[in-house]
This record gives C-alpha cells, structure tokens and sequence, in this order.
C-alpha cells in the first residue's frame, strides 16, 4: 500500500500526467475519508476473476452477480426507465431499433466498454452490498463452454436464450483459438489491435452464441459482461502484461462520454484516456493465459507500479496529417453562460466522400484551442453541428450533437514537467451521416459549429467566466499512429 | 502491335490491370479451377468491388505486389461497405491464402456485428502472401442460408497494408 504516494494539496483529485488532474470519484467510484482510506481503497480494488468451477471465490462472485442482476431486473419490472435498472442499462448499449451509445468499428471500441462495465459493476456492488465485487471474465480462449452458472438452470436470472453455449465445434472456437489469438497479441500497435481483437474474437462470439447476443439487444443476455470483460482483458494483457503502448492522441485520450449513470443513479462522464489507468487503480484482473501470453502477476513492488503508471500514462506517439483545414474563429471568447456559434466556409457538399463513406480512412474535426484552463473546473463543453440554438438544455440526443471534452485541473504554472494538452478534438463524422440520413444536411449551405458550456453539477461557479479561446478549426485527416515507446 | 507498344509496356500494362482488376476469371464468369468448390463461384457486380450473395460464397483476389513490397503488408484490409441481411442471419468470413501451386492455408477470420452491420476488418498476413498467390475470401453462414435467401455482402477490393 505504501507504493501509492498522493501528494498534501491532493484536494480529491489525483493528477496523472498527460491526463491532468482526474476527479477521484471516477477513478474509484466511492466517497472517501482522507487519503489512507483511499490508498486502501485502491490497494484492494475489486478483483475480476476467471470465470471456472471449484474455485470459491469465483463461486461468491457469481452468487453476487446473479443477486445483482435480479435485483437489477426487479428495478425495471418496477420502473422501466429505473437508470439502475436492468432495461435502461442494457439499452445503454443498445435496444431492438439498434445501437444506442456504444462504440463499435472506432477506436472508442475498447475505453467505452471499460467504462460500461465499471459502471455496471459498481451498479453491482451498490445493489447487493458486496463493495469488493469485481464482474468475472470469460476467459473463451482457455474455457469454450460458458460456465453452467449461466446454463444449467432456465430459473435463473443468469439464464438466457441462446443458440451455442459452447463455443467448441463452432466458428466461434477458431476465433478464440491459441492459432488465431497469438498474431493479435504479437501485434504492438493499438490501432490494428483494436480492430483485429473487435473483428474476430469479439464479433464471432457474439455471433456464435446468438439469440440476443448477436444483436443490437445483446447486453439484454447477462452473459454479454462476461464476455466484454474478456475483451477488457484482452485489452488489459496486450496493455499491461505485455508492454504495448495505447495512443496518446487527444482526440482519442480526450474523448469524452456522458451518458453513464453511477451507482447513485446519477448522469456520470468518463474519457477514454481515463479507462487507461482504471485496471491500475479501479479494478484488477486475476491473470490467466491467453493463447502462448501465461498469466503474468503485475506490479509487486512500488518500483515495478510506479514504472507501469508512468508508460500507460504516457501512451504512445501518434501524429494526424492534416489535409485541410477550414478555419472558423481565430481567438474568440466562449462566455460559459452563452453557447458559441459560427458558420464556417465549408459546405456537406464540399465533404460528400467523406460523408457519404462510414468507412472513410479520413476523419473530419472540429478541433478546439484554448489558452488556458478554466478558473473553475464546473463545466464542459458540448459541440453541436448546424444548431444555432443550442443550449445547455439542448440533450445529446439530439442528432446535431457531435460530442463533448472536459477539463481537468486547475492552473498551474508552467514548468518543462507539466505540458497539457491545450486542444480539443472533436470527430465530426457520423453526426454529417446522420444528418444526411434524416435529410437535414444541406449540400449547399455552409456548415455551422456551436460550442455550448454544459455545468457539471446544479450550476456554474461563475456565471460570468469566459473560457478564452485560441482558434476553432475543421481539419481533415487521417490518423496516423507511430507505435512503440512514446 | 504498334512500334510504340514495347515489351515493358506491355509487361506494365498488364500489371495495371492485374492491380485494377479482381481474378481475371471473375470477369469473365469462368467456373473456378479444377480442384475448387464449383458452387463458390467468382461474382462481382461492381467495378472494384467483390459481392457475395445466398448463391456465391467466395470471391478470390490475386496478389501483384512485389516480394519487398508484401514483406511491409502485415495485414489484409477487408472493408465490408454494404449488407443486406434482412433476416439478421449470423456470418462469419473466413480468410485464405492460396499460393501458386500451393494448397489454400487459412490466414483467419472475421464475423460481422450485428450481422447487418458493415465494417472494416484486418486479417494478419502472417508473412505467407507471395506475387502471383490468391487472396480467398468464403462466407460461412452460423444459420442455414438458402440460395433463395436474401443476403448480399459487398465488400472493396481488399487491401494490404502495413499496419
């Protein structure tokens, strides 16, 4: 416990370089005393088992799992839209009219699902009491058959109509075997990684165990969060056990989501450069093999934790070439109580291939730059496409929203040890898509981008601050990722 | 042949459109050689693009890069640009290599998710693509598919890149 140094002017926040100052809450999801407590709190952080039978701990996971659940199914047999409840957890991810929030075919793939499942699990540990649950894993690769607990008895709430309850004998098995998972292990880059991990093992297994789980309805069948978690630990051995670096691109690291809901039932937001450190400090798995990677044991020393931090905080070097940019603003100011808007010089009409190809290899952003950090760390910043009356009441439903990015920290001095990133970016992509599809995206008329602060908690600090913008820009792009140490 | 058209234009030529063009007997609507699945008949419908339907099950694209330039392609770039999958039936695509001569090897495979959703997919060369091969691509429907069935997969012209 004593590895984990927190410094006196903590101030519940703990810093993490190139991530900025992380509010505490969304790293360890539970109010705290002083930093003992926490330092406790992280040192037995829930552990994530290896779904197998004989083995009493995994036993107790699942009887805590299977409580859950029903206990999750009761809230929605009670209230449907229950934010804990069973239905609006499982439509998070998506319902029978298709996908909902999650990430699929990006590289917001693997940090989404992160954070679904660590919401989900302290969702678990609220409802049934267990405040060292952690979901368990299955580990397909090493274990084809899911475990009975999930099969045996059609009563229980773990139980789901499915079409394979073992994946041997199917295709799903050559998607999961030693032959097929090694190259993937082998590979160093996280783009491709990403793509290959999401493309086979986890798309073939849904595939092959069918019924809900093949479809846009499957986080409807209990079995989905041990399988995702799998995927987590995929992603968690690649990232940790094996020394492979994740990007540290801003417009992955920066990616922000809003529609979790903590254990409270309160709206949560997370980014993805954040799920980086959560198997460090949120969670941990029980390690176990993975084609020819054994089980590995991470950090057993201060030095050994303290040198894994610093490399998944560092992440790896990734570079856009710019193709194009479309200036919009060049210095303005975003008064947090008055949304920004501007047209910009560029038409639909003038991205139609980019638009018109969910596939296209070049991404089109509005990237953000500010000057400094905000005074008041109470706000975040929503970016809508063609809505000139955006609000802050104006909901991420919405089909003009694009995305958000938040802030962390305060102002600090400038020192040749703290550089944080001063842009935003913001893909821009699937919200012309959908524009287009509904019909509201003109080729012609010029697009417009509009900025609108959002408080993070009942009301600003300052009605009256300013956020002093350095430009606002479109930029097309494809992103190109330079793998290995940063 | 004009005095212009020499040898190596021809030989560049050529190359073109072996670059260009998916296997030549896809075009032609040639049944595949001997020794293949004479159901899993080469179709495309669009210029560039490779389409599999209830009917056609594999489309095949033969390999003209050099040896030097194959060495830097780790992957086969698979971009499924359109589905129609009404019926939601479950697909998985199995990815080959068959080398001049040689017997088809399995290089891996992908799955679209859910079945009706596109996508792009990366295969691991695993270093066995060599000039002159053949890229194999077979869908292997999870549900019974009738040739009736109405399920079309376009896919680009595949790609090899380095990572």
């Amino acid at each position: 416990m004593g590895y984990l140094q927190l410094g006196p002017d903590l101030n519940r926040r703990v810093f993490i370089k190139d991530l900025g100052y992380i509010g505490l809450g969304v790293l360890v999801g539970t109010s705290f005393g002083g930093c003992e407590d926490l330092l406790r709190q992280i040192a037995n952080r829930p552990t994530r088992r290896r779904l197998r039978t004989g083995s009493p701990e995994v036993d107790a996971a699942i009887a805590t799992y299977r409580e859950a659940v029903h206990r999750m199914k009761q809230l929605s047999s009670a209230d449907p839209g229950d934010p804990l409840g069973w239905t609006a957890q499982a439509s998070i991810h998506g319902t029978s009219s298709g996908f909902q929030y999650c990430q699929h075919g990006n590289y917001g793939f693997f940090p989404w699902h992160r954070a679904y499942l660590v919401y989900l699990e302290r969702i678990c540990q609220k409802l049934t009491g267990e405040k060292s649950f952690g979901l368990p894993y299955w580990n397909w690769n090493q274990d084809p058959a899911m475990h009975p607990a999930f099969t045996a008895d059609p009563s229980s709430p773990l139980y789901h109509t499915r079409s394979n309850t073992d994946l041997s004998g199917t295709w799903g098995a050559s998607a999961v075997s030693d032959a097929t998972l090694d190259p993937m292990f082998g590979d160093g880059n996280f783009y491709t990684f990403s793509t290959q991990i999401e493309g086979t093992p986890h798309n073939t297994v849904h595939g092959a165990v069918g019924g809900d789980m093949a479809g846009y309805t499957s986080a409807f069948d209990p079995i989905f969060f041990m399988h995702h978690c799998m995927v987590d630990f995929c992603w968690a051995k690649w990232n940790l056990e094996l020394g492979n670096d994740n990007t540290n691109d801003a417009s992955w690291t920066q990616t922000n989501w809003t529609h979790f809901v903590d254990a409270d039932g309160n709206p949560a937001s997370v980014t993805s450069g954040v799920t980086t450190v959560m198997p460090l400090l949120s969670y941990q798995y029980e390690s176990s093999a993975i084609g020819s990677s054994p089980a590995v044991r991470l950090a057993r020393t201060k030095a050994e934790f303290d040198s894994l931090r610093a490399r998944i905080e560092k992440g790896a070097n990734v570079r856009l070439n710019i193709k194009r940019r479309i200036p919009i603003a060049q210095a303005a100011k975003l008064p947090v109580g008055r949304p920004f808007s501007r047209s910009t010089r560029v038409s639909a009409g003038d991205l139609n291939a980019l638009i018109e190809a969910a596939t296209s290899r070049e991404h089109v952003f509005a990237r953000v730059a500010y000057a400094q950090l905000p005074p008041n760390n109470d706000f975040f910043v929503r970016v809508f496409i063609n809505l000139p009356s955006a609000s802050p009441e104006t909901p991420i439903s919405d089909p003009h929203y694009a995305g958000s990015f938040a802030f962390f920290g305060t102002q600090m001095p400038e020192t040749p040890n703290h550089s944080s990133s001063r842009h935003f970016l913001v893909d821009l992509g699937r919200t012309l898509r959908n524009l287009r599809e509904r019909q509201q995206l003109s080729a012609e008329r010029p697009l417009s981008v509009q900025l609108v602060a959002v408080p993070t908690g009942e009301q600003l600090v300052n009605k009256e601050a300013q956020l002093q913008l350095e430009g606002v820009e479109l930029i097309v792009t494809p992103v190109v990722v330079q793998a290995g140490q940063g | 042949m004009t005095p212009a058209l020499t040898r190596a234009s021809v030989r560049i030529a050529a190359t073109a459109l072996c670059l260009v063009q998916p296997a030549s007997s896809a075009a032609a609507g040639v049944p595949a050689a001997a020794g293949h699945d004479r159901g899993a008949r080469v179709m495309e419908d669009t210029a560039g693009s490779h389409i599999l339907d209830a009917s056609h099950r594999q489309v095949e694209q033969r390999v003209c890069r050099n040896v030097a330039e194959l060495r830097a392609r780790r992957f086969i770039e698979i971009v499924v640009s359109a589905v129609h999958n009404p019926a939601r039936r479950r697909l998985v695509f199995e990815v080959g290599y068959r080398g001049r001569e040689r017997p088809e090897v399995r290089l891996g495979l992908f799955s679209l998710f859910p079945p009706d959703n596109p996508g792009t997919f990366l295969v691991p060369t695993g270093g066995r693509l060599r000039p002159g091969g053949t890229i194999v691509v077979r869908m292997l429907p999870l549900d019974s598919i009738a040739p009736e069935d109405s399920v079309r997969i376009e896919m680009r012209r595949f790609r090899l890149r380095g990572g």
